[in-house]
């Protein structure tokens, strides 16, 4: 045996290159042979370790892998970690069982699930890790609501004993699967900040994320029934765990509510007696570094479609474009938080019924026309009747509910196309659909000015669509349900999803549309439809 | 026709297109230029440049990686496991030749041949404690008793997690 070792003889940069490609768990071995090999470990190590520690994550060498090298980790983390923030999580408020359906598919099959039950579902590949939040330790709490921003999750948390609400924002970060330093069935759970209890129960309409802000609004139920309801817009913002309220929403009942951009609020109120749905937007300044306080105002009431008086509303919806585009970053960039683009489309949904006949108002609104009209007004509560706005801002549809279960019919939005799910046939028309013949389909509805311009040029050159251009007017006559003549001249074109199957959540992307279909070959889960 | 001189002074007479797989010896004679000097390899002995020029010979018409190719690189880098039947029984040589060989690949800068034998070295690693490397290798521990109980406790920190 010779007295000297060869191997440490070898120039040190050799030495890197080999542990280099050398998988993990053996270099942590190598590392502890000598001073010499472990300095070089070192250096090896380190612009993983640093790439870690950017993350928030821990290197842990007991579960170092065994056939991966730290740098081939190192690039593996990079996407991943890119990927994870750049993704748009699926939201649920009332979903409970997890099955595939409720899934959102990206190209590299990566989805979060956020339930009642579950907090948080991560999907990537194949494995499914989930981890509840379930509050402290010393209280049971009831999920209430939740919406995500990259990778921050925020929590609306009842606690069962006294009613209080609490927020919990619960940074996701250490929660993405990642291959090589954690085990891939452990979730870490970081950044668990509770805001603390508000003073009073409160009955909060869902909360919203915009940059730092969380918004909530929240309703003090009166005593007296006689008594106005009194609405608070919370704002927290999560970086400096600030909490502002800010009175001077409408008295009128709250369905839902949204920020339109930094400094504009739409809420859909109900006008009681009768019941009427109104858009209403509000001028919001939020807290910054010149004042400490912010202040709501409202701008401008806008009326929607007359509804019969017989007719009872349920809860409406608002669907606005969504917030975060995927975002093509490079290993070393890091996503910027986006406010909505003050463009796009934005959808109303409002659920109608008289006796057991169920029926939905979906209204698709250009948000930049509505911005307009807000910006042009300056008189103070003023209310716009929906022939002076409506028409030509929106396009209206009246559909017969057919599709029961727990998917929206207003699926999603991105930009300017809207997923839409309905029955074959009853789109525009007032007549109930009820016969076994009619069979649910989807659409991807598009308002973009430039896809209608290029329908247009296709049409006029004689050339097939792949759908519909839709640019007359609709004039919805009033009947059963609605109480006045309804306009809209919203154009758009039409496209219809092949194969579609009822009770699933349809997902758009920039590019194309994830769905779940009747399988083709082989037994692909979903099926995508590329716009290119 | 190419000459090169090994550092026990032993002449070889090699062709272009084999010699060439060398970046060294490439660019150094695109700076030379054709000439029948003969170049002399300072770092290399006999016994290690008859075993390069093997290799050589053998992988000859085989296209080199370029350097914009880095992704392609990364992929065959992937795994360790991954050398070819001939390079396996080609690199089967004792340890002072299988290291004079990394560094002759380093030196003449033949990247397949480096990652051959690295991938080698990573190979007779795998999966073995740090008792049996330092036995393998024949290194010496020289951590004070200090320091070693200091890397177990880290360890025994990560293990318990």
């Amino acid at each position: 045996m010779p007295d000297t070792s060869h191997f440490l003889h070898l120039p040190d940069d050799v030495l890197v290159y080999l542990l280099d490609l050398t998988p993990m768990s053996d270099m942590e071995s190598a590392s502890k042979t000598c001073k010499q090999l472990n300095t070089i470990c070192g250096l090896v190590r380190a612009s993983y370790l640093y790439e870690l520690n950017q993350e928030g994550l821990q290197y842990n060498a007991a579960s170092a892998s065994q056939t991966v090298s730290f740098s081939q980790a190192l690039a593996s983390l990079r996407c991943r970690e890119n990927r994870w923030r750049t993704m748009r999580p699926t939201t649920s408020f009332c979903r409970t069982t997890l099955n595939e359906s409720h899934f959102t598919s990206y190209s590299q099959n990566i989805a979060l699930y956020v339930s009642r039950r579950v907090a948080s579902t991560v999907v990537h590949g194949d494995t499914v890790e989930h981890s509840t939040y379930q509050g402290r330790n010393d209280e049971i709490t009831r999920f209430h609501a939740s919406d995500v921003l990259q990778d921050l999750l925020v929590l609306l948390r009842m606690h069962i004993g006294t009613g209080m609400l609490y927020l919990s924002f619960l940074s996701l970060r250490g929660m993405s699967p990642h291959s090589a330093a954690s085990r891939p069935s452990r979730v870490l759970l970081t950044g668990i900040s509770p805001m603390g209890y508000m003073s009073i129960p409160l009955h909060a309409h869902g909360l919203r994320i915009l940059g730092p802000w969380c918004a909530l609004l929240t309703t003090d139920r009166p005593s007296n029934q006689s008594e106005p309801q009194i609405h608070t817009l919370l704002l927290c913002n999560w970086k400096s765990n600030a909490l502002f309220k800010l009175a001077g929403i409408h008295p009128d009942k709250v369905d839902d509510f949204n920020l339109l951009n930094s400094r504009t609020l739409a809420v859909i109120h109900r006008a009681s007696n009768p019941s009427q749905p109104i858009l209403r937007l509000y001028d919001v300044t939020f807290p910054g570094h010149l004042s400490s306080s912010g202040c709501v105002r409202l701008r401008l009431s806008l009326r929607l479609p007359r509804i019969e008086d017989q007719v009872s509303i349920s809860l409406s919806r608002m669907i606005l474009p969504r917030v975060l585009q995927e975002q093509v970053l490079q290993p070393n960039q890091r996503p910027h938080e986006v406010f909505p683009p003050n463009s796009g489309i934005m959808a109303l949904s409002i659920p109608l019924a008289v006796g057991i006949e169920k029926a939905r108002l979906d209204i698709a609104i250009d948000v930049a026309s509505l911005l307009s009209i807000a910006h042009d007004n300056d008189i103070s509560d003023r209310t716009m009747p929906w022939s002076e706005w409506g028409p030509h801002t929106s396009r209206v549809f009246l559909i017969n509910e057919v599709l029961e279960g727990d998917v929206e019919p207003l699926q999603d939005i991105e930009g300017y196309r809207i997923a839409f799910s309905t029955n074959v046939g009853c789109t525009d028309t007032q007549t109930p659909i009820s016969d076994e013949r009619s069979r649910p389909a989807a659409f991807i509805l598009d308002f973009n000015p430039a896809s209608i311009r290029w329908a247009r040029q296709e049409e006029k050159a004689g050339r097939g669509l792949r759908g519909a251009l839709v640019a007359e007017p609709s004039v919805l006559n009033p009947g059963r349900m609605l109480a006045e003549e309804v306009v809209s001249s919203l154009p758009y074109t039409r496209t219809m999803l092949e194969g579609y199957l009822p009770r699933h959540q349809i997902r758009l992307s920039r590019d194309e549309v994830v769905y779940p279909a009747n399988p083709v070959q082989g037994s692909p889960l979903h099926n995508v439809y590329s716009f290119a | 026709m190419v000459h090169l001189v090994t550092s026990d002074n032993v002449e070889f007479v090699v062709e272009k297109e084999v010699v060439e797989r060398s970046v060294l010896i490439k660019n150094m004679l695109e700076d030379v230029g054709e000439s029948d000097q003969s170049i002399p390899l300072a770092n290399v002995s006999s016994a290690v440049l008859r075993k390069v020029i093997e290799y050589c010979e053998h992988h000859r018409g085989e296209p080199l990686p370029s350097g914009d190719a880095d992704q392609n690189q990364d992929e065959t880098r992937k795994r360790t496991t991954d050398i070819s039947e001939w390079d396996q029984k080609f690199i089967t040589v004792d340890q002072e030749m299988l290291f004079e060989i990394i560094l002759a690949a380093n030196y003449l800068d033949i990247k397949s041949l480096l990652d051959v034998g690295c991938k080698t070295v990573a190979n007779m690693i795998k999966g073995k404690t740090p008792d049996e490397i330092r036995r393998l290798f024949n290194i010496v521990n020289d951590f004070t008793p200090e320091e070693e109980a200091q890397i177990k406790k880290e360890n025994e920190w990560a293990e318990d997690r």
